[in-house]
């Protein structure tokens, strides 16, 4: 807690004045002035209170001292348990930007982008949770400095030849990419941290404390290996990518290929020691059946990120709805047999269960959150596995899907089996060829329902996607049964 | 809101598929519905006794003012003496706007398309006309027009036709159905609307599917958040790139024998070619077409 130097109450960060400011008697202060009387005697370590959630075991900290009383990783309304600790200081800080009721407009305002979100999404309960959270960074800098050699051809045709130059394309690089910067909190999803990104990192300042006074943040917990490969990719391929538009080399064809071990040897990358950074975050979490849901903004330049579930009922009311101009323009360029339109729904029916299982890989991947590296270490560690280092396989084995739909009840496999009927009732209808058209609209009939079934189960899913599972970190407190 | 949209939806599909010309709005008459005394009846008021019959048994009639003509050709035997009259009669206002054939067949190796049209090019060669076939072979009433005709009776109207009769051939009353369906073309040549059922069905189950897989993808837009690329990202961090020195060093060069292709097949580039399908094949003069359906 920072004392105001006039009458002694709390100070907190203000986001319009980017000071310190007494909410009592509105007295102002530069946090670097304040920093340097309490903070002086340490300058790799700082003093916060960390406050763990007794559900999740998802750990929050602040310099204030006050009781927390809502955890906003997993949503619990519960007093947070906490206690004093040091943290590593953080190299620098992107203070806020967005004040809370900016935050509330943006959200507001993707609200009204997402016609199909449910209402109560839109309740301002919800809205009116949003919390300024500080989310740990690593930030790498990648430097390229030396000769260049690269491999390059040029083919062209004269008479009866093709002829192929090969050339040996050479130069000086002098490349620098700073602050390429990857989430440190295991606890905040990758998935988010990048739908939020980027954030203006030539905004940055010094970091102090007494930025973080009315704020919380997280921890960092994820090594800065995990990510290093990452920013070392993004600087190999932006360079190639530079070198091929050298004028010199336009009508050279590279060779070689873009293998990010073989660029950091040839450009010559070198990636320094890792920074803690802090960049702010608005995050609203909120519970629903057992399950959590995360909104959030970014705090520097509100950008908003969230997972939107879809209601069903407004889905079908839309259906219909847009049903009637594809009808109306059907019925102006088209007289369709009754075969064909069978036809057709039983093509879309096999299209439709090709979604399904597409969308069913999508939410295996995010459920099981199996791209959050992140995640991954620190579920690493706790199965006291090696560290994953390398990026995971995307591919999903028919065999895991299978189990992974039948293993839960959200995960019901009737989505694909509807579908596959529609097809199957589909083909035998049209391979019988009836006489009576009233066959060919019963089936067809038929195959709009199973496809209807199936992207209504889709939405299902992605309803429970859209409301992740109860965070469990590896930390003390956690509990499982939460 | 919603309710309201979903009661217009309804009420214009009712609207469109129940839509029908003077004709069609009458319950239709099912087999056995006409008598003599209606025959005789319609006899005395329009002079049908100028209908000659071949000695095949074909029935012929033709328009003094425009030249067009009407045939009946039962080979399949569907219809009495009376019916054939009594069609014969019923086609003869077709014939303000061309030649209009019946046929029956009981035997015919051909599909019905062809066969229709290939019969109707026999009896009035590239005039305009349309012809009615009943296929016993296919077990398929079809439905062939050509010249001035054909841009009335399109094979999307003939395809309608066809499906708003088939059921009469289904229960053997042949006259009805190629009444109806003269009855039918008529309507349309005259500028009057046709009940087009199948058109609406068909359309109106494509559209929901259409909508419900079209709507599922615009959910899911609209309810995305978009990554930043690699550009944005490096828009926001410190990024400088120099590149100094450039030289270009030519080290070898290869060259491989690739003759131009001559192309000698020749063949590939032209020849012949045809065009098949529904109305079209064979004839080589045919503008026509047409539409059916099986029974």
């Amino acid at each position: 807690m920072y004392e105001c130097p006039n009458c002694g109450s709390n100070l907190k960060f203000d986001i319009p004045s980017q000071l310190l400011k007494c909410d009592y008697c509105q007295t102002t202060q530069d946090p670097y002035d304040i920093t340097k009387a309490q903070d002086a005697e340490e300058n790799d370590v700082f003093d916060v209170t960390v406050f763990t959630c007794p559900q999740c075991g998802g750990e929050i900290m602040s310099t204030d001292t006050s009781v927390a009383e809502f955890c906003s990783f997993c949503g619990a309304s519960t007093i947070l348990q906490s206690r004093v600790s040091r943290q590593l200081r953080p190299a620098h800080i992107i203070p806020f930007r967005q004040t809370k009721d900016a935050c509330k407009k943006a959200f507001i305002a993707r609200m009204k982008r997402s016609p199909f979100t449910p209402d109560e999404l839109k309740d301002e309960k919800h809205i009116d949770s949003f919390r300024g959270i500080y989310m740990p960074y690593w930030s790498y800098d990648i430097s390229q400095k030396g000769p260049v050699l690269l491999k390059g051809e040029k083919s062209y045709r004269k008479g009866d030849y093709n002829y192929t130059d090969h050339y040996d394309l050479s130069g000086q690089i002098d490349a620098e990419y700073n602050n390429l910067s990857y989430d440190a909190s295991s606890s905040f999803d990758d998935d988010i941290s990048a739908r939020i990104a980027p954030f203006d990192v030539r905004d940055k300042k010094e970091f102090t404390p007494s930025f973080l006074s009315g704020f919380y943040a997280d921890t960092a917990d994820v090594d800065s290996e995990i990510y290093k490969n990452d920013a070392i990719e993004i600087a190999n391929s932006t360079s190639y990518d530079n070198i091929r538009r050298v004028k010199a080399f336009s009508d050279v064809h590279l060779t070689g290929g873009r293998n990010s071990f073989s660029m950091t040897t040839a450009f010559h990358t070198f990636c320094e020691p890792p920074r803690r950074v802090m960049y702010p975050v608005w995050f609203m979490s909120y519970r629903k059946n057992g399950r959590v849901a995360y909104a959030t903004v970014n705090g520097q330049t509100g950008k908003v990120a969230a997972d939107l579930p879809i209601d069903l009922k407004k889905y079908v009311a839309g259906s219909a709805v847009l049903a009637v101009p594809i009808f109306l323009l059907l019925n102006l360029f088209f007289t369709i047999l009754p075969k064909t339109v069978l036809g057709f729904s039983g093509f879309l029916a096999m299209a439709t269960l090709f979604i399904y299982l597409t969308e069913m890989s999508k939410i295996y991947h995010r459920d099981r959150r199996t791209c959050d590296r992140g995640y991954l270490y620190r579920q690493s560690l706790a199965d006291e596995s090696k560290k994953q280092r390398k990026k995971p396989d995307s591919s999903v084995p028919l065999k895991d899907l299978i189990s992974f739909c039948s293993s839960d009840r959200n995960y019901r496999l009737g989505g694909a089996l509807s579908s596959l009927a529609a097809a199957a009732v589909a083909a035998a209808v049209w391979l019988l060829n009836p006489v009576s058209d009233l066959w060919y609209y019963a089936a067809a009939i038929f195959s709009f329902g199973g496809i209807l079934f199936t992207v209504m189960e889709i939405i299902r899913k992605y309803n429970v996607l859209a409301t992740r599972r109860l965070p469990q970190f590896d930390r003390t407190g956690g509990d499982d049964r939460a | 809101m919603r309710k309201s949209g979903i009661r217009v939806f309804i009420l214009l599909f009712l609207m469109m598929t129940l839509r029908v010309d003077g004709a069609e709005r009458r319950e239709l008459p099912r087999k056995g519905d006409y008598n003599a005394q209606d025959t005789q009846e319609r006899d005395a008021s329009s002079g049908r006794a100028d209908i000659a019959e071949s000695d095949s048994g074909c029935v012929l009639w033709m328009n003094e003012e425009t030249g067009y003509q009407v045939a009946v050709e039962d080979d399949a035997d569907l219809l009495t003496d009376e019916e054939k009259a009594l069609l014969a009669f019923d086609m003869r206002a077709l014939t303000a706007y061309g030649n209009a054939v019946f046929k029956s067949v009981s035997y015919n190796n051909y599909s019905a398309s062809w066969f229709a049209q290939d019969c109707y090019h026999r009896l009035m060669g590239s005039e305009s006309g349309t012809l009615f076939l009943i296929d016993m072979s296919n077990r398929e009433i079809y439905i062939f027009s050509d010249g001035a005709v054909y841009k009335t009776v399109t094979t999307a109207y003939a395809n309608t036709i066809t499906d708003n009769v088939y059921r009469y051939a289904s229960d053997q009353d042949y006259y009805q159905c190629a009444s109806r369906a003269f009855g039918q073309i008529h309507a349309l040549l005259s500028g009057r609307r046709i009940a087009q059922p199948m058109k609406y069905i068909s359309n109106a189950l494509l559209a929901l599917i259409l909508a419900a897989l079209i709507n599922y993808f615009l959910v899911r837009i609209l309810s995305a958040s978009s990554k930043p690329d690699t550009r944005e990202i490096l828009n926001s961090v410190y990024a400088r790139f120099a590149f100094s020195n450039v030289q270009r060093r030519l080290t070898s060069q290869s060259k491989v024998y690739q003759p131009r292709s001559t192309d000698s097949s020749g063949g590939s580039h032209g020849g012949g070619g045809g065009h098949s399908g529904a109305g079209h094949s064979g004839g080589g003069h045919s503008s026509g077409g047409g539409g059916g359906h099986r029974f």
